[in-house]
């Protein structure tokens, strides 16, 4: 059943949320952190961000079954396809 | 059953339904399905080729990376925006929710004007499509994106236009609920491209 009492201050603590972790991820690149903490940070923070869209702006929280396998099937069939094409890039150059 | 919505559903006893879907919602879901193979695997693609062949190297240290946060950040107001409207179109506010779709619509053009000054300075700098590998994938990825958001922006205007105050509250949700799915949709892809074609690169 989808949930309708998403009211405006919910839609602006999400972008509220959403704005912080951009600050986040900026600043990670402004800094010059360490290259392989900056991508871990800029990546963990782009997740968090699909994350908390997915949940309260695209209602995914209160979705039944079929739409969150609408949802993470193309995900999973990616993540395949990126261990299928792997071989073929390491050789390509 | 609703004003030109199917639903469908299991039901024990005809006052009943024990599960039950808009095909509309559905069909959305199903085609950003699609669309999520389309960037996933232009991304996968993207990645692979970074970790295999040793990053990006100075190409990827030139994109415009603050820019690209400003567009961001106006992303993420126009989709608060949107999701305004759909508050407003719940409590059937219909002029109130076509305030804020047009604010949304709005705010993606601001996006797409930034996107064309970010274009103009990359190739006026010699970075064309076929300058290097990270440029092609660069055009490549952010321009598809780029038209999926003028096909919501395009959306979005046209529904603004279509409502008054005669305008049936349960028709205007309905609708909301699809464009703005869409429009989060647009949104997720954005912040992905942003942390692979902008951050990352930068960050080294």
């Amino acid at each position: 059943m989808e949930q309708t009492d998403f009211s405006a201050s919910d839609s602006l603590k999400t972008w509220g949320l959403l704005v912080v972790l951009l600050l986040i991820g900026v600043l990670t690149v402004a800094l010059g952190l360490p290259r392989s903490l900056a991508l871990w940070v800029i990546f963990c923070v782009a997740a968090a961000q699909a994350y908390v869209i997915g949940r309260y702006y695209m209602r995914l929280r209160s979705e039944d079954v079929l739409i969150y396998t609408l949802a993470l099937l193309p995900v999973v069939t990616v993540i395949v396809l990126a261990f299928v094409l792997s071989p073929d890039v390491a050789m390509h150059r | 059953m609703a004003n030109s919505a199917v639903e469908i559903g299991i039901s024990h006893a005809p006052h009943e339904v024990e599960t039950s879907f808009e095909i509309g919602k559905l069909g959305m879901w199903v085609f950003l399905a699609g669309e999520t193979m389309l960037f996933g695997g232009l991304m996968c693609v993207f990645v692979l080729e970074w970790i295999y062949h040793g990053g990006w190297g100075a190409d990827g240290a030139h994109v415009n990376w603050p820019l690209g946060a400003i567009n961001t950040f106006v992303l993420f107001t126009s989709s608060l925006t949107a999701a305004l409207a759909q508050g407003a179109a719940r409590v059937h506010d219909s002029a109130r929710a076509k305030r804020y779709l047009s604010a949304a619509a709005l705010l993606g053009v601001l996006f797409l004007i930034i996107k064309a000054f970010e274009y103009a300075g990359d190739y006026h700098e010699g970075f064309t499509p076929l300058a290097a590998l990270f440029w092609s994938f660069y055009y490549l990825m952010t321009g598809l994106h780029v038209l999926h958001l003028l096909g919501g922006i395009v959306v979005m205007f046209g529904l603004a236009l279509m409502v008054n105050p005669r305008t049936p509250a349960s028709w205007l949700e309905r609708k909301l609920k699809y464009i703005c799915l869409y429009w989060y949709f647009v949104e997720t892809v954005w912040i992905l491209l942003f942390a692979l074609v902008y951050l990352a690169p930068a960050a080294g």
